[in-house]
């Protein structure tokens, strides 16, 4: 480790000169790959920029014409807010219940943990197509299951309305990742705590209100933290299933700027988008932060 | 103990924090290309891009997606969270003087059908090997576009007809003028609705090598006789098919399973859009006044006109005539009496139903239009800006396009033709006994899409507007509007950039 504020050994040179050379890779990449195209896209959202082609200066134009003209980014808008406020709830619900189930003391546990974690490592795209099938308004099995209890299922993805809560069900068939994060959690909570609360008196609803929760909200916090950064984004879905429609109630905000940027040959605009999201992810985050960090327990202090 | 829990509860927090500044900064990446996804599972508003299993059933445009490409093999290639994917293509043959690259945007049969082709080539030119990659997409392709803006362009690229006027004006694609002319090919040499879209602002933009003539007219006799109707005659007018629609509708509850046809699941609903309001006649370009015209009366006809056959229905949702796991043209499912079919449609379609009697006729018409009002799309190949071999390249587009033995070795392998006249794989089809149809329906058509250099953005949105007219959410006329507004507002910003 490096101690400024005093001469360095000639080995500890050497030793920064060597960890300096073994990441370089990695930082002449980040520079590359990550830090120039985010500057670079700032420069380019107050310029008309077609990929091919000089971008010329434009100033503010691309960001009034997204938000005094442009319809479509408010309806791409409403479509992301929509799902991110149905999705992430949803999911972070899911897997938590998932969880729990999961970490209870029953035969074949681990069988039921990989059956449950084996969604989420379905490739999206390959998952999207399964959806499509089993949210086929005739022949897929959703509605035939609802039909066996009389009740005529929707038209789910085929129909504007029901296309939004169609992609919210399917969220939550992902939720793998989130519950084997949620599930380590759910095994860290120490024993004694459920134990003093039962001699206290407290049932299987207040030990899971008053114990489970507060000790795992660490775990919850991170879920709905990366799950709302993740939901702003959310894009192949919609791209390989319904391309946006029916009648553009599935048309999210980054197939939006992707279709801008690759379609309609307006990379400024696209980029002056994906500024706008970020300051949007970010302003949501950090009230999130403000709102909510200080309702999560981290132990001790 | 508070010393320990101290760093860490500074781990957890900082940890998170770190998390959400890192995943925050990603959507900025999106606007950069390096987060462009690898592929669709199909394309909008390229009928080649469709088989066309358009629903009925349901959706105009998630259906229209089950199909086609979304089988095709390359597919793999789209983005997965379970590591690396394999990126299909083909390595050019080994030892040859000259190597060009080829960005093929199609996967699935054509991507196939393709490489067959390309080895072909590749025996008959020795000196000459053609590596294939993978590049997914038409009216959009992140891959060619950033390959041609870094200046690494392939030798050879293809696109769909309408994106011609935006991808030349950009500098996407070189005209091959002095080619053209060195090879004495002429417009006489193509339909006129293929030389069309070649030939924008007066240069020649590439050749082509894949036509659709949309749309010959199939019906279903046994439906026909079924209902009550003559089963060796066909609809020739908009009011006739009505009353064929009224005969043959079936229902079980609120669900259509028996239906004349789908005028919205004609290719997609952008597809139907076009080819109805042309049965209307109307136009969607004033060329004269280099403006959009979706607000054109007969549009506005043509497309209250697919409205108002949903709302008898119901609205597209309650039309349920697919079969479970159904993959062909609607014609095939024997619950739809009359539909357009696109000749892979029509070859897949027989593969399976041989038996199916079908009869075969020009598209009907709204009067006073009396000429067929069909039109043709498809796919071109063209030399991008900045290739290297520009020559080389152009004996391939050549060999694919306008080569007698070309065309007869593409005719086997994928059963289309590149709209040559003098192709002698045409007399294949002229001696077919259904698909000749295809034939003629090319010779008579006069429509081609919108040749301006806002193609894709007028296709996309009127889509879109339709559908919100189709689901109720607007009026036709609403709808065309907003299209109108919104295209004419497009298309002078485009001008005024290009100036």
């Amino acid at each position: 480790m490096l101690h400024l504020g005093r001469r360095l050994t000639p080995r500890e040179i050497a030793a920064f000169r060597d960890g300096l050379l073994f990441t370089l890779p990695a930082i002449i990449g980040l520079i590359a790959f990550t830090a120039y195209p985010i500057v670079a896209s700032l420069y380019y959202s107050f310029t008309d920029y077609p990929i091919v082609g000089e971008p010329i200066w434009i100033g503010l134009d691309n960001y009034v014409e997204l938000f005094v003209y442009d319809s479509d980014f408010w309806q791409a808008l409403y479509n992301t807010v929509y799902y991110v406020v149905f999705a992430v709830p949803v999911g972070i619900v899911v897997a938590f219940l998932l969880a729990n189930l999961l970490n209870m003391r029953v035969g074949g546990l681990a069988i039921y943990r990989t059956i449950f974690y084996l969604p989420s490592i379905t490739p999206p795209v390959a998952a999207a197509m399964l959806w499509l099938w089993l949210l086929h308004p005739q022949h897929g099995a959703v509605n035939n299951l609802l039909a066996i209890f009389g009740i005529v299922g929707p038209g789910w993805l085929f129909e504007p309305t029901w296309a939004k809560p169609s992609l919210v069900l399917m969220s939550a068939w992902g939720v793998g990742g989130l519950m084997v994060i949620f599930l380590a959690g759910l095994q860290d909570v120490p024993r004694e705590l459920y134990e003093a609360a039962q001699i206290d008196g407290a049932g299987r609803l207040a030990r899971f209100r008053h114990v489970t929760i507060p000790i795992t909200s660490p775990h919850l916090f991170f879920a709905l933290v990366t799950g709302l950064i993740g939901a702003f984004q959310y894009f192949a879905q919609v791209y390989v299933m319904t391309a946006g429609g029916p009648a553009g109630s599935t048309r999210m905000y980054a197939l939006y700027l992707y279709e801008n940027g690759f379609r309609f040959f307006k990379m400024g605009y696209a980029s002056a988008m994906a500024w706008i999201l970020l300051v949007l992810v970010v302003a949501v985050t950090a009230i999130v932060f403000r709102t909510t960090a200080r309702r999560v327990y981290y132990g001790g202090g | 103990m508070s010393g320990a829990s101290s760093i860490n509860q500074m781990n957890r927090r900082g940890f998170l924090r770190s998390v959400a500044i890192l995943v925050a900064a990603m959507p900025v990446l999106q606007a950069c290309g390096a987060a462009a996804p690898a592929t669709p599972a199909s394309n909008s508003s390229d009928p080649s891009a469709k088989s066309g299993t358009t629903g009925g059933a349901a959706s105009p445009t998630a259906a229209a997606k089950q199909s086609g490409t979304a089988t095709a093999k390359p597919a793999a290639a789209a983005p997965s969270s379970a590591g690396p994917t394999p990126t299909p293509g083909r390595a050019a043959a080994a030892g040859r003087r000259t190597k060009l690259t080829f960005f093929l945007p199609r996967g699935g049969e054509a991507f196939e059908g393709t490489t067959k082709f390309v080895e072909a080539f590749e025996e008959r030119n020795p000196d000459v090997g053609i590596e294939i990659v993978f590049a997914p997409g038409h009216e959009e392709n992140p891959k060619l576009f950033t390959a041609v803006a870094a200046g690494s362009s392939p030798d050879i690229a293809n696109t769909v007809d309408f994106s011609i006027p935006q991808w030349s004006e950009l500098g996407i694609m070189q005209p091959v003028d002095d080619y053209f002319k060195a090879d004495k090919l002429t417009a006489d040499h193509f339909f006129p609705t293929v030389w069309g879209p070649l030939n924008y602002k007066g240069k020649v933009w590439g050749l082509p090598y894949e036509v659709d003539a949309n749309f010959p007219l199939f019906w279903n006799k046994a439906i026909f006789r079924d209902a009550g109707l003559d089963p060796e005659k066909a609809p020739k007018t908009t009011d006739e098919m009505d009353s064929i629609q009224a005969a043959v509708t079936k229902r079980d509850g609120d669900k259509v399973t028996r239906i004349g046809f789908v005028p919205w699941g004609t290719y997609g609903i952008g597809n139907s859009v076009f080819t109805w309001a042309w049965v209307f006649g109307g136009e969607f370009v004033d060329s004269q006044a280099e403006t959009v015209t979706p607000d054109h009366p007969q549009v506005v006809a043509g497309v209250q006109w697919i409205v108002d056959h949903a709302q008898k229905v119901g609205g597209p949702d309650k039309v349920a005539v697919l079969p479970p796991g159904f993959s062909h043209g609607l014609i095939f499912t024997n619950n739809v009496a009359v539909a357009p079919m696109v000749i892979h449609q029509m070859t897949a379609g027989r593969r399976v139903y041989p038996n199916l009697e079908l009869g075969k006729s020009y598209i009907f018409v709204k009067p006073p239009v009396d000429e067929n009002p069909a039109w043709v799309s498809g796919w071109r190949n063209f030399i991008p800006k900045g290739a290297k071999q520009p020559e080389e390249a152009w004996k391939f587009l050549k060999f694919m396009a306008v080569d007698p033995e070309g065309a007869k070795i593409w005719y086997d392998l994928r059963g289309v033709f590149s709209g040559w006249k003098d192709s002698p794989a045409l007399d294949n089809l002229r001696n077919h006994p259904e698909n000749s149809i295809y034939l003629d329906v090319l010779a008579t058509a006069r429509h081609v899409k919108p040749l301006i250099p806002v193609s894709s953005f007028y296709q996309t949105t009127i889509q879109k507007e339709v559908e919100e007219a189709l689901y109720g959410r607007k009026t036709v006329a609403e709808a065309l509007k907003a299209t109108k507004d919104a295209t004419t507002r497009e298309w002078n910003k485009f001008r005024e950039r290009q100036r």
